[in-house]
């Protein structure tokens, strides 16, 4: 998967182009044209300015691939993102262009905030999440600031509390890891040497609670999945022929049905390969991130990430033959 | 190349970890094996279809979770 350095706050959420806004000149080259307004979280967003643009691609070798058009683009509101579109594979008929907030570089102040905690934030002390406004709100929970606790627990809860979600199964469990995570946050601080952004030591410490609440829940012995893995002859060929998926899988997989169903999916896996498809997959950590989070060396997170995806594409297998037939 | 040697390194050719020769014997396998092509298809589709499925934008923090965190903070400070 094609990865970009990230420097901002990493969110990854979709946005909706406003249709009949795309950039023509962009469009004329036959790329996908940055829409001059997007809705996104809930409100419409106006691009005045691209600031630059790139475009990477997966490594080729099949037929199908995902080439990206990346763009940093400051908004009318304050905000400078990087969002990207991707462009399906020719081979998947039908499909959309997709667009994606990835990062948020800066934003407006109390961008994250809504409502009464805006308030009491705009009373003491604010700004976004640049680089300034994150000393200022260290300084603040340094000195016992219940404002800057507010904020920070209204600006980065919200996006952990979703993280622990995808860990725990269990509301409850997800909510306890959360104020444990936040916790161990608050006592962790006087030590904390901004070596990374808050909001990814914070991420860090809610990954890292989670997976020992999962390791202290008792479990049974996990199964094998090996079942799961492609089977080969003694002359290292396939058994039997893979049938290709039809239609474009990866647009149909953000269906809020669809998506309920491989979760389920992750879900059946076995805790050491789900767990290893949620930090690599899904938290996009590194693979030494990972080896570190679950305690075990780099070798062996690649191993049991290969084995986990091989799985996960057997389990998935009859769900996406079954949507495509309908 | 078989498809079992390309399958069991299949990770590290996503990820652009193989050497230049191992890359090319994977692409002249690819070239001449539509299932594995369609299996490397898949192999990308599932990471992406993960992540995918887990993109639920996230919902303000429950006002009784907050206050929960900032009064076990207040104890644990000893105020």
């Amino acid at each position: 998967m094609d990865r970009v350095e990230r420097v901002g706050e990493f969110v990854s959420e979709p946005m909706q182009p406003e249709r009949g806004t795309g950039d023509p000149s962009g469009m004329a080259r036959g790329e996908p044209g940055v829409p001059r307004r997007f809705r996104w979280r809930g409100q419409t967003h106006q691009i005045v300015e691209i600031l630059r643009s790139w475009k990477s691609s997966t490594a080729s070798g099949g037929e199908m691939y995902l080439r990206r058009h990346w763009h940093e683009v400051a908004t009318a509101g304050g905000f400078r993102l990087v969002i990207y579109c991707e462009r399906q594979p020719k081979d998947l008929r039908g499909a959309r262009r997709r667009w994606w907030v990835y990062t948020i570089e800066d934003r407006p102040p109390n961008a994250a905030l809504a409502g009464g905690e805006r308030d009491a934030i705009m009373r003491g002390m604010s700004e976004g999440s640049t680089a300034e406004s994150e000393a200022d709100l260290l300084r603040a929970l340094r000195r016992g600031d219940e404002a800057g606790y507010r904020r920070l627990l209204a600006e980065q809860g919200p996006r952990l509390l979703a993280v622990a979600r995808r860990f725990l199964r269990e509301e409850a469990d997800a909510q306890d890891a959360l104020q444990d995570a936040f916790l161990n946050a608050f006592r962790g601080l006087a030590t904390f040497q901004g070596d990374s952004r808050l909001s990814t030591w914070l991420h860090r410490i809610v990954v890292t609670t989670c997976l020992m609440r999962l390791r202290a829940k008792k479990r049974r012995p996990e199964r094998s999945i090996d079942d799961l893995l492609p089977g080969f002859d003694a002359a290292g060929h396939r058994l039997a022929p893979e049938p290709a998926w039809r239609g474009d899988v990866v647009e149909g997989a953000a269906s809020r049905e669809m998506a309920a169903l491989v979760r389920n999916k992750i879900d059946e896996l076995p805790d050491s390969y789900r767990n290893v498809i949620l930090l690599r997959d899904i938290e996009q950590l590194d693979t030494r991130q990972a080896a570190e989070a679950l305690g075990i060396d780099e070798g062996a997170v690649k191993v049991r990430l290969h084995r986990a995806r091989q799985a996960l594409r057997k389990l998935l297998d009859p769900l996406v033959r079954e949507a495509s037939s309908r | 190349m078989t498809c079992k040697e390309l399958i069991d390194f299949l990770n590290d050719y996503v990820d652009m970890d193989l050497p230049e020769d191992q890359r090319r014997a994977f692409d002249a396998h690819l070239a001449r094996c539509p299932s594995c092509r369609t299996y490397l298809d898949q192999y990308r589709a599932v990471s992406e279809m993960a992540w995918r499925s887990m993109q639920d934008e996230p919902s303000p923090l429950p006002q009784e979770l907050v206050e929960v965190i900032l009064r076990a903070r207040e104890a644990a400070s000893g105020r």
